[in-house]
């Protein structure tokens, strides 16, 4: 039966999500009514959570009968691409912009199959060189440099 | 006329007629390049504009606006890969005419009527948005409340298998909107404690993760597929006969274009959808379409580009946004602290004539693009992906962190980017969260002002033509797709059963 529910797991991911979101507007402080000016804090995250559980109710009873489309399937690279963002968060702080740069140009080419290794390499070193030159001395923005903040800040 | 000619001194100044020549280039560029849309190099940019005076920042996004709707159809045509949403419809003509080696007529073809459905617009952007504003003059909290709810009601029929999903990414993107201290009681909303947060998501981040991230991870999922490039042997305008032929298709789907355009939440790709539509149900040869007409090209086209005009009305006149990459505009004009309404033409009535000399120059550019730099900017989409986007990725990080130089924003930006991969794989996309993010504060702000003039009465909004009207309009763009198929379903039983009897 669940096999002919279209949308039941997003609806579901929903639901929860709104009764949790609900259930942290109950720890929202209270302010007398003179400075709520008549609307609490918890008014419009409420109301827009009860406007989502409708609407995700709605969908739930459309998809209901129908079977879930076939989407296509996610690949290990997807995967792996998603953790390598991930890692690549993490070593902003530690490697600095600049260096972690470098290093996403390089393996996420080679993760998604490009085998021209000096041409990664060519990519890999301008790339970053080029953004941290075009932001930090033409924007003036600076960026983070981590463990090559003595040369490059 | 001494504000139009402050408004188009923007073009003689070097430093602003330089960056919108580059969000030309940047436009057409990444409109050629599948799977970048404007809206997404719009996200992009944005970040690198806070740098910039406001008017030359929106007068370049403006550009790359209209550039980017454009800049798909090269890659529609000559590998039958749009390059952007708006220009898939192009490419059922485009391919085949480029297939029998019509690659320059089509291409022609496309640079003209959306040269002609962009600048038609843009007249039109200019009379209406000051009329619009004036109008708006009149607009309290309660005509604003309406408004908004307006706008975020027309997410049911925009471009999307489900309009339920539409609303539900609207609703997201209001709730989203609410994080942060509340401005009226001083109670912290969903901050878990994150001081960052205090201030609210910060736009930008949410606006890059959802377009350009959530894109990137479903790139990782694409298999390199082959694709057949064309040989342009000839950039020719269209003849005489051609022009004769499409000129009433063009001016149809001009229109086409500028109203869906000033329609909140509507954009070019459903103005190019209907103008193809249109174009094939008044030809004469709508059977043969779908295999090179050049009336094929002509309709979408020009309502998509016609659009991008058009969309700017309700964005700068009511701070309504017309399309999704207007959303990310009006973010733009938020952050460089522009206020869109009746302020802003009182305020500084030039920016209008600067935009519009903007987006008037990136067509007249991206004319002269269309007709001799095609063959140039076709071989863009032979950038191999695997060095396009971590390139993007670079990109992204930087504007991410770039606006606050706050690391948090770049871990909003991925966890954004994550959610919108996941959404998008089950039917949710960007664009109706990115406008509830966008009007989140004026829903809310509007509602409460409105319910202290009503003293907590919220029938009273009835007692407010204006917001009465566009309340009933909300309930129309809702209700009529269910209410019109419960119709036609009640009625074909009926029909089925009558000739049974017969």
């Amino acid at each position: 039966m669940l096999s002919r529910w279209r949308d039941l797991l997003p609806g579901v991911v929903l639901l929860v999500m709104v009764v949790a979101l609900y259930w942290i507007t109950t720890t929202f402080s209270t302010v007398p009514a003179l400075f709520a000016q008549g609307m609490q804090a918890t008014a419009m995250p409420r109301l827009i959570l009860g406007v989502m559980a409708v609407l995700t109710l709605v969908m739930l009873y459309q998809g209901y009968g129908h079977v879930e489309e076939d989407k296509p399937v996610i690949s290990w690279r997807m995967w792996v691409t998603a953790g390598l963002l991930l890692a690549a968060f993490l070593l902003f702080e530690i490697l600095g912009l600049t260096l972690t740069m470098a290093l996403t140009c390089l393996l996420i080419p080679l993760l998604w199959g490009e085998r021209r290794l000096g041409r990664i390499v060519i990519y890999a070193v301008c790339t970053p060189v080029m953004i941290y030159l075009l932001f930090t001395y033409a924007l003036q923005l600076r960026l983070p440099q981590g463990i090559l903040s003595p040369w490059l800040s | 006329m001494e504000h139009i000619l402050t408004g188009f001194s923007i073009l003689i100044d070097p430093m602003s007629l330089a960056v919108i020549l580059l969000g030309t280039i940047v436009g057409v560029l990444v409109g050629a390049l599948p799977g970048l849309s404007s809206s997404m190099a719009v996200a992009l940019l944005l970040p690198f504009t806070i740098y910039l005076d406001p008017v030359p920042a929106i007068s370049m996004l403006a550009a790359l606006y209209c550039a980017g709707t454009f800049g798909g159809s090269i890659t529609a045509i000559l590998i039958n890969a749009p390059g952007a949403p708006p220009a898939a419809a192009t490419a059922f003509d485009g391919y085949p005419m480029a297939q029998r080696g019509e690659a320059g007529r089509a291409l022609g073809m496309a640079a003209v009527a959306s040269v002609i459905g962009g600048m038609l617009s843009l007249i039109v952007m200019v009379l209406a948005a000051p009329a619009l504003a004036r109008i708006s003059h009149s607009f309290g909290p309660p005509e604003y409340f309406a408004l908004a709810v307006f706008g975020l009601s027309m997410l049911a029929s925009i471009s999307g298998k489900s309009p339920v999903k539409n609303l539900i990414g609207g609703a997201f993107g209001l709730l989203i909107a609410t994080v942060g201290v509340d401005l009226t009681t001083g109670v912290e909303r969903f901050t878990f404690g994150v001081p960052e947060l205090y201030e609210g998501i910060s736009f930008i981040p949410i606006l890059i993760g959802l377009f350009a991230i959530a894109e990137l991870l479903a790139q990782a999922n694409v298999r390199d597929k082959v694709l057949e490039r064309i040989s342009l042997n000839a950039i020719k305008l269209p003849s005489v006969t051609d022009f004769k032929r499409v000129w009433p298709t063009i001016l149809r789907s001009s229109g086409i274009g500028t109203f869906i355009g000033i329609l909140p939440a509507e954009g070019s790709t459903m103005a190019a959808m209907i103008g193809y539509n249109e174009a094939r149900r008044w030809s004469k040869n709508g059977d043969k379409f779908g295999t090179g007409e050049i009336e094929g090209i002509a309709g979408p086209e020009a309502a998509n580009n016609a659009a991008t005009g058009g969309s700017m009305v309700p964005t700068l006149a009511l701070g309504i946004p017309g399309s999704a990459t207007a959303a990310v505009i009006l973010g733009g004009l938020q952050i460089h602290g522009i206020r869109p309404g009746a302020y802003l033409f009182e305020n500084q009535p030039d920016l209008l004539y600067s935009i519009f000399a903007a987006m008037f120059l990136a067509n007249v550019v991206f004319l002269g693009f269309g007709l001799v730099g095609a063959r140039l900017f076709s071989r863009i989409s032979l950038i191999p992906r695997t060095f396009l986007w971590p390139t993007v990725f670079a990109l992204c990080v930087v504007g991410a962190y770039g606006v606050n130089q706050s690391m948090v924003d770049v871990m909003i930006m991925l966890i954004a980017g994550f959610a919108g991969f996941w959404l998008k794989r089950y039917g949710f996309g960007a664009a109706p969260i990115i406008m509830g993010v966008v009007l989140g504060s004026l829903v809310e702000n509007s509602l409460a002002q409105s319910m202290i003039i009503f003293d907590h009465d919220a029938w009273r909004f009835l007692d407010r033509p204006i917001a009465i009207g566009f309340f009933l309009l909300a309930a129309f763009s809702l209700f009529y797709q269910p209410v019109f198929g419960w119709l036609r379903r009640f009625r074909r039983p009926r029909s089925a059963a009558s000739k049974g009897a017969k």
